[in-house]
């Protein structure tokens, strides 16, 4: 091994621990604060545990499972309804030919530069129109549909020879049987990392849940965390106990699909 | 088995999608009780929840349907609400000067022939007319008088042998020199004990232009910034480079709530509004408060370079939503607030309500038992409101970023005026 390799290899790992060490202080952080009352928890320097620690900050959390549950519900349903918008989208813009079809994914890419602020409020007078105001539908039909996920797996879609679809085509199978049967089995690892992406990103979800819901007993994940914000003080002992509770979820659907995931970024062309 | 199982569990979460879709219904009235929806920044057990339940057990033909939205997010929500065109019969404003762009929107209803038809003796609010007015209209009516104090902890001075704020204000003292030299000889200078607190919000940085009676922005549009602005931003300065005051970003960053900095002994004094005794008052209900008693807590004036004293603030009301179906049970409720009865219930809580007679003396007693800060909270002082224009909801965020420009030393002194007269000249000519 020449030196200037072992150098680059030394600064590799440099900066791979510093990575690591950025990454990691903040879930160091909301570990051990969910175990400390609210003084320990700004001591400085930050200790693992004290000799206060104690589960106390879980036991404030009687109403998470509640909020885990619809936090569940909307995430599933939200990600379900978005592989299949999605992957039908993805479906049509690559392998249907049609007049304005790239014109239209176009516009449709575009649309994903417009922050939710600007949208929510002719947003909101469509919902509440509905009658769907302060339901767990209103935040699935906003969600309905992703740019990036169609773009995914879009660009999943293109890999896909042709040819095939024109066999099955000859042999008379139609545009739905082509997509279920022979495409769809096809694209598992760009739809695992849809899902993840989808999952994560409405398990997070915070600013949608805060504008449609009211009732205390339809709040999501996020949504409850305020339940520790007062006008007069922030309780982070209990956040950082919910946040933890939330972490799990993600980590577990993340360890069990990370095969497929890194296999759809690669086979999707994404990086990063 | 398990295909059962899954089928129902998704059927079950299925059906309880559909499930709480009624907040948004049309007005009813069940029982000859007509149930007005009325919006404020709560926890749900807070003053405000005990405020509506005080006059919902009155047993009235109107009850209030509190509609609670989280404190922090509270300002973006009641945007979308009220932009959205959502169903809603009244709702508390936390920051005043946003009643302008909202009552130029049409969402706040003037109250002037609801007072007329409900026989409502304005006299009782009339001194607060001109924070309660636009155009000539009454668009809201205050619950809490609007006034800013000095608040201290005696115990804290008592030990560090330090002279009162409420000393110097009896010497004719207590000027804002004098408050960065008490925050010095207060301050432990370790960061962990300060000498005072000055808030994160822009109003809290501008203290002594506002009191001088700077408006940033003139109701015609004309601007109106001069040398106390950068005095004001001086004097926090100081303070900050100095340790003898919570740093700003700090505060922000940590979401620290100025009551937590005063309950923890963190810094002794503290410039706020005329709402701090209440809030005490929760901190002592709810064991927040360590160290010191009720009999400790100090109310004075705030320091004043001016011979004649002024105070400043704006007080806290509520509107009548202008698209309401309910608009004059909306107005009860209002009118409740603001009048002697509702002034009872905010004195219990330890509020300034907007007037002040005998019975309310009697019952704020009981929450600032000091005689002589007592006096301080109830004295007849002018007042004059920060920035209480069309643009003052613009204004303060301008003022939050120069502060902090200011204070990470991006701006410098002369720098800092004409910079700051060009964004309020950027706030006029945008603001319709």
């Amino acid at each position: 091994m020449t030196s200037r390799i072992k150098i680059s290899n030394i600064l590799s790992n440099i900066i791979i621990l510093i990575t690591s060490f950025v990454v990691l202080v903040p879930i160091f952080i909301i570990v051990t604060a969910a175990f400390k009352n609210e003084v320990d928890i700004f001591e400085r320097p930050a200790a693992l545990f004290t000799e206060n620690s104690g589960l106390f900050n879980f036991q404030q959390l009687e109403m998470f499972p509640r909020y885990i549950w619809n936090s569940i519900k909307v995430t599933f349903f939200c990600t379900v309804i978005q592989l299949g918008t999605a992957s039908t989208g993805a479906y049509a813009f690559s392998k249907l030919k049609w007049k304005g079809r790239d014109t239209i994914f176009l516009l449709y890419l575009m649309s994903m530069m417009i922050p939710i602020q600007v949208i929510i409020i002719p947003q909101f007078m469509i919902i509440r129109s509905f009658g769907l105001y302060d339901t767990h539908l209103a935040l699935i039909m906003v969600a309905s549909f992703t740019v990036f996920g169609t773009f995914l797996i879009k660009q999943f879609f293109m890999t896909i020879p042709d040819s095939l679809l024109e066999s099955a085509r000859l042999d008379g199978a139609h545009e739905w049987l082509i997509y279920w049967k022979i495409v769809m089995p096809l694209a598992k690892t760009v739809l695992a990392t849809v899902l993840i992406f989808s999952f994560r990103w409405f398990w997070n979800e915070f600013f949608s849940a805060l504008i449609y819901l009211t009732s205390p007993e339809l709040k999501t994940l996020p949504l409850g965390m305020t339940d520790f914000v007062t006008e007069y003080m922030v309780y982070y002992g209990p956040q950082m106990a919910a946040a933890m509770i939330s972490i799990i979820p993600v980590m577990i659907l993340f360890i069990s699909l990370q095969r497929f995931f890194i296999q759809g970024i690669t086979a999707s062309g994404i990086k990063g | 088995m398990k295909k059962w199982v899954a089928l129902f569990l998704a059927v079950s979460a299925c059906l309880s999608l559909f499930a709480n879709g009624k907040s948004d219904a049309p007005a009813s009235s069940a029982g000859g009780v007509t149930s007005v929806d009325f919006y404020v920044w709560s926890d749900g057990n807070d003053e405000y929840s005990r405020f509506f339940d005080s006059f919902n057990e009155q047993g009235l033909n109107v009850k209030i349907n509190p509609k609670y939205i989280v404190p922090a997010d509270y300002g973006s929500k009641l945007t979308t609400l009220l932009a959205g065109g959502i169903s809603m019969d009244a709702y508390m404003q936390k920051s005043q000067t946003d009643m302008f762009p909202q009552y130029y929107n049409g969402y706040i209803e003037p109250l002037n022939d609801l007072m007329a038809s409900h026989n409502y003796d304005y006299n009782q609010v009339k001194s607060w007319d001109a924070s309660i007015s636009i155009d000539g209209k009454v668009v809201a009516l205050p619950h809490r008088g609007g006034k800013y104090y000095t608040y201290y902890n005696a115990k804290a001075f008592e030990a560090k042998g330090v002279p009162t704020p409420t000393e110097l204000v009896q010497k004719g003292e207590w000027t804002w020199d004098k408050y960065v030299e008490i925050s010095q000889l207060m301050s432990d200078n370790d960061e962990k004990t300060f000498g005072s607190c000055l808030y994160t919000w822009g109003s809290c940085s501008v203290y002594p232009a506002a009191q001088e009676g700077m408006n940033f922005i003139n109701a015609d549009g004309s601007i109106d910034v001069d040398n106390s602005l950068l005095k004001s931003f001086q004097i926090r300065k100081t303070l900050e480079d100095g340790l003898d005051s919570p740093r700003l970003v700090d505060l922000k960053v940590t979401k620290t709530h100025y009551s937590q900095v005063f309950y923890t002994g963190m810094a002794p004094m503290l410039l706020i509004g005329e709402w701090f005794p209440g809030t005490v008052q929760n901190g002592f209900s709810k064991d927040l408060i360590k160290g010191y008693t009720l009999e400790d807590f100090r109310i004075t004036r705030l320091p004043c370079d001016s011979a004649d004293y002024n105070s400043i603030g704006a007080p806290t009301f509520g509107h009548v939503h202008a698209k309401s179906k309910k608009k004059d049970a909306a107005f009860e409720v209002l009118a409740w607030m603001a009048s002697p009865a509702g002034a009872l219930v905010e004195a219990k809580m330890g509020f300034l309500p907007p007037m002040v007679d005998d019975k309310v003396m009697e019952v704020l007693s009981t929450n600032v038992p000091d005689k002589t800060s007592l006096e301080y909270f109830t004295e007849d002082v002018p007042v004059k409101p920060f920035f209480y224009t069309k643009y003052g909801s613009k204004v303060e965020q301008i003022i939050s970023q120069y502060v902090e420009k200011y204070l990470l030393g991006e701006i410098s002194d002369s720098e800092l005026i004409p910079a700051f007269k060009a964004e309020m000249q950027t706030i006029v000519d945008t603001t319709n």
